[in-house]
């Protein structure tokens, strides 16, 4: 009985040992990113993401191209996908009047339905936010369907961490920027 | 002509700008695609360093007939593209030249002088070629690259040149230290470009030969491809796709350096490939340093700098 008192008690305090260790790295990894990288080196970074961003909407203006051959289409949604986290991921939808967000996947599908569309994105990003492995963007994004024009203004999450890559039969850590979720500011 | 007549002809020069570099295009802007747009900001922002939206292209640009006179200093940025240096230059029409009149004293003056004039005037002509020639013979480069099958100039931006006398410690050379080098006695060089074989050429001192050394430098095809994807548009993307397969190792590993070389972005065959099968805007950025290849030719490296 005393025994079985004493193994509880030291797999309980193993038990809060082990989560304070846990808290405790995650504490020091939410600084990482500035840690990691030298203030200017990290803006760079942060610069380079607004091209895939850029790149984002230049796909998704493209897939709303009247004519657009169905192999194309899907070679287009297959780019635009690879940008994002994962194809659930939430982004303002750019066909409805109101702004709302859906997945990604479900916009794709939309935009094949919809009229053309241009599609402007403000030239000022700023960068907020700044964890272990993302930070956040705000930018507006203007669109021009059937002659009339609408405005979102959206904050998106920006992952860039290490992650494996593979080069053949080679793998090594790379750093990577994966799109997230999107809000409506 | 008034200004709007003006911008108008400012639009067809454009255009036709526009097809020096795009000369499949024949159509006029009513028929300017959502491509050529983007091709055209493209242009803009690496010819003239400006940024011109789609959104200004669609309303001033695409219509027929104009209403409204963009911003002066939009029009300035397209007359700098058309090779003209502002709008003022541009619409700027010069007054008819007054008739001159030539009095009768001056029509009756004897013309014993004027072959005076014309005697100095041959001589002045003579030895302003004779310096001409001599300042040219004095700034004729030593070596003269060229593309070996298709003989046109090779830009000098893509390669560069090393002192190969020593060949434990080839080293690189500026083009002023290459003159200063060969001008009395002959040099081994070593010339490497991304796109180029490595080549190993002798040159001659520079005051025993009349004309440069012409250096034929070997294509590295596959290179060459790759530098042509990087500027394509959507067209043809299934070859792209298909090429890009073929000239690319499987263990491809491309490092794209960012602006100021502050960080780096790798790709890897997969990714690289699917890059310049859908070509966006960001490809204009990017200009190929470094190529390194397989010994079957395929690339297995490709550096990049991204502007």
């Amino acid at each position: 009985m005393r025994s079985g008192i004493v193994c509880i008690v030291f797999l309980w305090c193993a038990s809060v040992w082990s989560q304070a260790a846990t808290e405790s790295m995650k504490a020091t990894n939410e600084q990482s990113l500035k840690q990691v990288f030298a203030e200017p080196i990290l803006q760079a970074y942060q610069e380079n993401s607004d091209l895939k961003i850029q790149e984002l909407f230049f796909y998704l203006q493209q897939l709303t191209q009247p004519g657009l051959e169905p192999s194309l289409r899907k070679e287009m949604e297959t780019a635009c996908l690879a940008l994002f986290v994962n194809e659930e991921t939430l982004v303002v939808d750019l066909t409805s009047p109101t702004p709302i967000l859906i997945p990604i996947a479900t916009l794709l599908q939309k935009l094949a339905q919809t009229a053309p569309m241009q599609i402007t994105l403000s030239e000022r990003v700023k960068y907020n936010t700044v964890t272990y492995r993302s930070w956040t963007c705000g930018y507006t994004i203007g669109c021009v369907q059937n002659g009339s024009s609408r405005e979102y203004a959206i904050s998106q999450i920006v992952f860039f961490q290490l992650l494996p890559q593979q080069f053949g039969a080679h793998q090594q850590q790379t750093y990577q920027y994966r799109l997230g979720a999107m809000e409506l500011r | 002509m008034n200004e709007m007549q003006h911008f108008q002809e400012l639009k067809r020069r454009v255009l036709e700008r526009y097809r020096q570099d795009y000369p499949y295009y024949q159509g006029d802007w009513k028929t300017f695609s959502s491509q050529d747009i983007l091709n055209l900001i493209a242009l803009l922002e690496n010819e003239c360093k400006e940024t011109v939206s789609e959104k200004w292209i669609y309303t001033h640009l695409k219509p027929e007939t104009n209403t409204k006179l963009p911003r002066k200093n939009m029009l300035h940025v397209l007359c700098r593209y058309v090779g003209v240096s502002s709008w003022d230059e541009f619409i700027f029409e010069p007054l008819a030249a007054n008739p001159t009149v030539v009095s009768k004293e001056v029509a009756n003056r004897p013309k014993r002088g004027y072959f005076w004039l014309m005697g100095i005037g041959v001589l002045l002509m003579a030895v302003a070629y004779f310096l001409w020639l001599h300042k040219k013979e004095a700034n004729m480069p030593p070596v003269k690259l060229q593309n070996q099958y298709t003989k046109e100039a090779v830009d000098s931006s893509e390669v560069q040149v090393y002192d190969a006398t020593n060949s434990a410690a080839v080293k690189p050379i500026t083009p002023q230290q290459l003159e200063e080098k060969v001008r009395e006695k002959p040099l081994a060089v070593l010339v490497k470009s991304p796109f180029y074989k490595d080549t190993i050429v002798q040159i001659p001192p520079s005051t025993s030969v009349q004309t440069p050394t012409v250096v034929a430098l070997q294509p590295d095809d596959y290179a060459m491809m790759v530098k042509a994807f990087l500027k394509a548009d959507i067209t043809d993307w299934q070859k792209r796709k298909t090429q890009l397969q073929h000239i690319l190792s499987e263990d491809l590993e491309v490092v794209v350096m960012l602006k100021g070389g502050l960080g780096a972005e790798f790709y890897n065959k997969a990714q690289f490939v699917q890059k310049l099968t859908i070509p966006t805007p960001v490809l204009k950025r990017w200009e190929i340093v470094d190529i390194k290849n397989e010994p079957d030719g395929t690339l297995k490296a490709i550096r990049i700098k991204q502007e």
